[in-house]
C-alpha cells in the first residue's frame, strides 16, 4: 500500500519536474512547480511526518508558488517577448549524456551505501518533537535563518523601493 | 482497517451532501435575510415562501451552457472552480462537526480524519483553496479576471498571515493543534469559554475569517461595481455554481472553527445538548456574515491592506507576545 | 560564560551594527559619511575585539550547553574574521569619495553589508554543515542585492540576476552534499564525519564522496574556479566597485575559510579519492582565466579574471594539501592575505577615478599617460599590478613563492611548472597597463595629489605591499611577512581532530 502511494507521488513529482523544463508556457510550469510542491507534502505525509507535510502545504503550496503565479500574472509575458529556446532533439541527447554519468554514480553510491536507519522514534514528525528539536539542537541554524530572513527582506525591500524612485 | 476505510468513505459522503446542501440552502437564507434587513420580502413567488426558489435555481445552473470563452486556457479554466470546491470540502474533513453519538450501538466520531495537526490542516487546506480564484482569473482571458485574480492572491496571501497569528495565542494556551483537544479544553460550560481569555485574538480571527471567505466589507474580489465578478465573470452554469459552493463551504468552516476553538465547541450548554449548541453557535456566525453584509461598505483594497499589514499583524503579534509572557 | 560572551561579541556587535544602520537609514537627514563611519566604528571594535581574542583563543565550543558544539572558536577562524573586518574596513574607508559621488548608495547599502560580513564570521565559526550552508547563503543573498544596487545602470541589474540565477543553483548542490553526507554518517558535525572515516575503513562511502563533491561543486563556484567561472567578469565588471572589491577579496577568503576547515580535517582521509578532480580544476582555472584576461578591454574585466587565475594557484595549494605538503594550507593563508591586499588597491584606484573625475577609466586606453597626470596614483598602481603578477620585492612574489614551494614539495615539479608558466602570461596584462600608464604622453596636464582618506589609504595600502615584500630582510626584529605565515600555520595547528 505505501509503496503504491510512494510511486503515484513520485509519478507527480516527476512529471510536475518535467512540465516546469518542458512547457513553453509559463502558467503551466508554474502548476507543475505546484503539481512537485504537492508530491512532496504528499511524500512527507508518507513519512508520518504530519508537521513537514503542513508546513510544505502552508508555505510551499500557500505561499510560494502563489507569489510566483502572481509575479507571472503581473508582469504579463507575451509569447514574442520570451526567449526562443529551442528544446531539440540534439539538445535532450546531449543533456542526457551529461547527467547520465552524474545519475548513474549517484544511484550506484546509493545502492552501495552503509545506509543505517535508525527505528522511527515514538513521537516522531509530531509538532512538538519538531519544536523541541529545534529550539534545543538546532537553536544556532534555526536563528541564523532568522537573521537570513530579515537581511533578504532588507534587501527585497531596497531592490523594490528604488523601482518606485525611479518611476517617480 | 477494513470498518475504518468504510466508516470514513461514508463520512465524507455524508459530509459532502450535507454542506452542498446547505450551500444551497445558505443562498435562500442569504436573499431573505437580506431582504428583511432592507425592508423587503425577498424571493417570494416559487413555493411556499419562496423555498423552491433554491431548486430553481439549481436547475438553472445545471442547464445552463457550459461557455469557455475562445482565448481562455481551456483546461485550467475547467479545473479552476473544481480546486476552490475541492480545497472547501477538504478542510472540512479535519473538523469535528458533533460530539461522539452511538447508532445502532456503534459508536461514530463525526470527523473524518483525527489528525494531532488539525487546526493547521484546515488553515492549510483553505490557503491552496486561493489558486481556485487565482488560476480562473488568469485562465479565463478577461481584464477583469486577472484583476479579480490579483486582489485574490494579495488578500489570501495577507490574511492567511493574520488568521495563522491570532489562532496561535489560543493553540499557545492549549498547547495543542488537534481541535478535539481545543473543545475538551473548554467543557467548564460557558466561563470556561476561549473568547474570555482571547478576546483580542477572536476579533482578529473573525476580521481575518471574513476576508478569506470574501465576504463584505472584504468581498473585493468581486465587487460588482469596479471588477463585474472578478475572478468568476465569464463563468457560467454549474461551474460558477461550484465557486459558490466553495465559498459558502468555506463560510461554514470559518463558522465551525470559531465556534471549536473560541466558543466552547460542542460542549453542552446548560440544558442544550452538544450538537444543538454547536448548530446554534455555527448559525449564529452565519448570520453574523449576513448581518455584516447588509449593514457595512466596502474597503478599498489599499484599505484593505493597510488595515492587514499595519494593524492586524501588530496586534496580533503583541497578542501572542502577551500570552507568552502570562504564559510563563 | 563570561568568556563565552566576549568570544561572541565581534559577530554579536556586527548583528547589532546591521540592525541599527536598518534603522537608522530611515532618517533621511543624516549623510551618507556618516552611515559609512558608523559602520567603520562598529567593524573596528569588533576587530579589535578580535585581535585581544586571537592572542588568547586555543580551541573552545561556545555556548556548548546551548549550541552543541555548532559553533566553534580557535584560531583559525579567529584569524579569518581579523580577515573579513580588516578587509571590509578598508573597503568601506578607500570607496568613501566613490559613496559620496553616486546618489544611489544610502543606509540600507550599508545594513547588508554587515549582513553579508555576519555571515561570513558565521561560516568561519561553523563546526556543522547546515550551518554553514545557512551561513553561505546568508552572506551571498546579501550580496545578490549590492551587485544590483547601481539602479541606473541595466548592467548592474542584468549582473545580479545572473549571479542570483547561477549562484543560488549553485547553492543548492552544498545542500544536496549535505543531505549525502548525512545518508551516510547520520551527522552533520565536521567532527562525526572525521570520526566516522576513522572508524569505517572497511564500509563503503562512495555516497559520501559524491556528496562532497556536490559541496565542491558550489565552493568551486562562489570561489570562481573553472568549470563554474563563468560568471565572474560579468558580474564583476556590472557591480559597483565597492560591490566588486568586497567580492573579490572578502568572499573569496570566506569560501577559503570552510573550505580549509573541510580538507584539513574532515574529508582528509578520502580526499585522496579526489585529488585528481582538484588537479583538473586547478589547471583549468589557471588556464581559462588567463585566457580570459588576455581578451579583457576593460580594466575591471581584466582585474575580475585575473582573480580567476589567482583562485587557480590557491586551488594548486589545496591539491598539494592532499598530497600531503606540511604548509600549503599556511601558504593558501597568506595567498589570500596578499592577493586580498593587491586587488583591494587596484580596484580601490579605479573606484577613486571613478569618483573624482568626470571621464571614466574603463578601457585600457583611457589610462594612456596616466602617470604624467597623476604620478602618485600610477606608483601605486604599478605596486599593485607588480604584486598581482608576483613580481619580486612584492608581497604577491612571497605569496606565489610559498605556493609553488608548497607544490614543489609534494613532488609535482610539472604542476608548479605550469604554474610559474603562467605567472609570465599574467606578466603580459598587467605590465601592459604599466606600459601605457607610463609610455605615453598625457593629454591632461599634471594634477595635485588629492588628499583624502582614499587616497591616502590606497598609499598605505601600496606601502604595505612592499613592506611584505621586501621589509623582512632590511628592517630587523620587526616582524614582516614571514610573520603573517606563521601565524597562519599557528592558527592552523588550532583546528581541533
Amino acid at each position: 500500500m505505501e509503496s503504491i502511494i510512494f510511486f503515484i507521488l513520485a509519478f507527480f513529482l516527476l512529471s510536475g519536474a518535467i512540465m516546469i523544463v518542458f512547457s513553453k508556457e509559463s502558467l503551466y510550469s508554474a502548476i507543475g512547480f505546484l503539481m512537485v510542491m504537492i508530491a512532496m507534502a504528499g511524500m512527507f505525509a508518507l513519512l508520518h511526518h504530519s508537521f513537514l507535510f503542513l508546513a510544505q502545504i502552508l508555505v510551499g503550496v500557500g505561499a510560494v508558488v502563489v507569489l510566483s503565479i502572481m509575479i507571472i500574472l503581473s508582469i504579463n509575458l507575451k509569447e514574442e517577448n520570451q526567449p526562443k529556446q529551442n528544446i531539440t532533439r540534439k539538445n535532450i541527447l546531449f543533456t542526457t549524456l551529461i547527467i547520465a554519468p552524474i545519475a548513474g554514480l549517484l544511484l550506484y553510491a546509493i545502492a552501495k551505501a552503509p545506509f543505517a536507519f535508525a527505528p522511527i522514534a515514538q513521537h516522531f514528525g509530531t509538532i512538538e518533537t519538531m519544536g523541541k528539536v529545534l529550539f534545543t539542537h538546532w537553536v544556532l541554524p534555526f536563528e541564523i535563518v532568522s537573521i537570513l530572513l530579515l537581511g533578504a527582506m532588507v534587501g527585497a525591500i531596497v531592490l523594490s523601493r528604488r523601482r518606485l524612485h525611479v518611476e517617480s | 482497517m477494513d470498518a475504518l476505510i468504510i466508516e470514513t468513505v461514508v463520512k465524507a459522503i455524508v459530509v459532502l451532501l450535507v454542506i452542498s446542501a446547505l450551500a444551497g440552502f445558505g443562498t435562500y437564507l442569504e436573499r431573505k435575510v437580506l431582504a428583511f434587513m432592507q425592508r423587503r420580502l425577498g424571493p417570494m413567488h416559487v413555493g411556499p415562501f419562496g423555498l423552491l426558489q433554491i431548486l430553481a435555481d439549481g436547475i438553472k445552473l445545471f442547464t445552463k451552457e457550459d461557455i469557455v470563452p475562445q482565448h481562455a486556457n481551456r483546461l485550467i479554466f475547467m479545473v479552476a472552480p473544481a480546486i476552490t470546491a475541492a480545497t472547501a470540502f477538504i478542510a472540512l474533513a479535519a473538523i469535528p462537526l458533533f460530539p461522539e453519538f452511538t447508532i445502532f450501538g456503534y459508536t461514530i466520531r463525526p470527523i473524518i480524519a483525527d489528525l494531532n495537526v488539525g487546526i493547521l490542516f484546515v488553515l492549510g487546506a483553505m490557503a491552496s483553496g486561493l489558486y481556485g480564484p487565482l488560476l480562473a482569473g488568469m485562465a479565463q482571458a478577461n481584464k477583469w479576471g486577472i484583476i479579480g485574480s490579483a486582489r485574490t492572491a494579495i488578500l489570501f496571501l495577507s490574511y492567511e498571515v493574520v488568521t495563522g497569528l491570532s489562532i496561535l495565542a489560543p493553540i499557545m494556551i492549549v498547547g495543542s493543534l488537534s481541535l478535539i483537544d481545543f473543545n475538551n479544553a473548554q467543557a467548564g460550560g460557558v466561563s470556561d469559554w476561549m473568547v474570555w481569555k482571547q478576546p483580542v485574538a477572536f476579533v482578529l480571527f473573525l476580521i481575518a475569517g471574513f476576508a478569506e471567505t470574501n465576504r463584505t466589507p472584504f468581498d473585493l474580489l468581486e465587487h460588482e461595481a469596479e471588477v463585474i465578478s472578478g475572478y468568476a465573470t465569464e463563468y457560467s452554469g454549474m461551474r460558477w455554481g461550484m465557486f459558490f459552493i466553495g465559498e459558502y463551504a468555506n463560510m461554514i468552516t470559518v463558522a465551525f472553527l470559531a465556534s471549536l476553538v473560541f466558543f466552547g465547541g460542542f460542549n453542552p450548554i446548560g440544558f442544550i445538548p452538544g450538537f444543538l449548541a454547536i448548530i446554534l453557535k455555527v448559525s449564529f456566525f452565519f448570520f453574523l456574515m449576513l448581518w455584516v453584509r447588509a449593514s457595512w461598505p466596502h474597503v478599498r483594497p489599499d484599505q484593505l491592506m493597510w488595515l492587514c499589514w499595519k494593524v492586524l499583524m501588530p496586534i496580533a503579534i503583541l497578542n501572542i507576545l502577551i500570552t507568552g509572557i502570562v504564559l510563563l | 560564560m563570561i568568556w563565552d560572551l566576549y568570544l561572541v561579541m565581534p559577530l554579536a556587535l556586527v548583528f547589532i551594527g546591521a540592525l541599527f544602520l536598518m534603522l537608522f537609514s530611515l532618517v533621511k537627514q543624516v549623510e551618507l559619511t556618516n552611515y559609512n563611519l558608523v559602520t567603520v566604528a562598529f567593524l573596528s571594535v569588533s576587530l579589535i575585539i578580535e585581535l585581544i581574542i586571537f592572542q588568547n583563543v586555543e580551541h573552545d565550543y561556545l555556548f556548548e550547553t546551548i549550541f552543541a558544539k555548532m559553533f566553534i572558536v580557535d584560531k583559525l577562524s579567529t584569524l579569518f574574521n581579523i580577515l573579513f573586518l580588516s578587509g571590509a574596513i578598508l573597503t568601506l574607508l578607500i570607496n568613501n569619495n566613490y559613496f559620496k559621488s553616486r546618489d544611489y548608495y544610502n543606509g540600507e547599502f550599508f545594513a547588508l553589508l554587515l549582513f553579508s560580513i555576519f555571515g561570513m564570521m558565521m561560516l568561519a565559526h561553523t563546526n556543522e554543515l547546515i550551518t554553514a550552508f545557512i551561513s553561505i547563503e546568508l552572506a551571498s543573498i546579501t550580496l545578490y542585492v549590492l551587485v544590483g544596487y547601481n539602479h541606473h545602470s541595466p548592467k548592474s541589474s542584468e549582473a545580479m540576476l545572473k549571479y542570483i540565477i547561477l549562484g543560488s543553483l549553485a547553492g543548492v548542490f552544498f545542500i544536496l552534499g549535505v543531505a549525502l553526507v548525512y545518508g551516510v554518517v547520520g551527522s552533520t558535525y565536521l567532527g562525526d564525519i572525521y570520526s566516522y572515516l576513522i572508524h569505517h575503513q572497511n564500509s563503503d562511502i562512495s555516497l559520501l564522496v559524491v556528496g562532497m563533491m556536490f559541496m565542491m561543486v558550489t565552493l568551486l563556484f562562489k570561489i570562481g574556479a573553472a568549470p563554474f567561472h563563468s560568471w565572474v567578469v560579468d558580474v564583476y565588471i556590472g557591480s559597483p566597485f565597492p560591490v566588486t572589491m568586497f567580492m573579490a577579496t572578502t568572499l573569496k577568503i570566506a569560501i577559503f575559510s570552510i573550505l580549509l576547515r573541510l580538507f584539513l580535517v574532515d574529508f582528509a582521509p578520502i580526499y585522496p579519492l579526489i585529488l585528481e578532480i582538484i588537479k583538473v580544476v586547478a589547471i583549468a582555472t589557471l588556464l581559462l582565466g588567463s585566457l580570459l584576461a588576455i581578451a579583457q578591454t576593460q580594466l575591471k574585466g581584466m582585474l575580475a579574471a585575473s582573480s580567476i587565475v589567482h583562485v587557480g594557484y590557491m586551488l594548486m595549494a589545496l591539491y598539494a594539501i592532499g598530497v600531503g605538503s606540511s604548509f600549503a594550507a599556511s601558504a593558501i593563508i597568506f595567498y589570500l592575505i596578499s592577493y586580498f591586499l593587491s586587488a583591494l588597491g587596484a580596484f580601490g584606484i579605479l573606484s577613486f577615478l571613478a569618483s573624482d573625475e568626470e571621464k571614466r577609466h574603463l578601457s585600457f586606453d583611457d589610462f594612456k599617460g596616466f602617470a604624467h597626470e597623476r604620478p602618485y596614483m600610477a606608483a601605486a598602481m604599478t605596486i599593485f599590478m607588480l604584486s598581482l603578477a608576483g613580481f619580486p620585492s612584492t608581497i604577491g612574489f612571497l605569496g606565489k613563492f610559498y605556493i609553488f614551494m608548497s607544490v614543489v614539495e609534494t613532488g609535482e615539479i610539472l604542476l608548479a611548472g605550469l604554474g610559474i608558466l603562467i605567472a609570465f602570461i599574467s606578466i603580459y596584462y598587467y605590465f601592459k597597463l604599466i606600459a601605457l600608464m607610463y609610455f605615453y604622453p598625457s593629454p591632461n596636464p599634471k594634477k595635485r595629489f588629492p588628499f583624502a582618506i582614499s587616497t591616502l589609504l590606497i598609499v598605505g595600502v601600496a606601502l604595505m605591499i612592499v613592506w611584505g615584500g621586501i621589509g623582512t630582510g632590511l628592517i630587523p626584529f620587526v616582524a614582516g611577512a614571514d610573520g603573517l605565515l606563521t601565524i597562519a600555520s599557528e592558527a592552523l595547528k588550532t583546528i581541533g581532530k
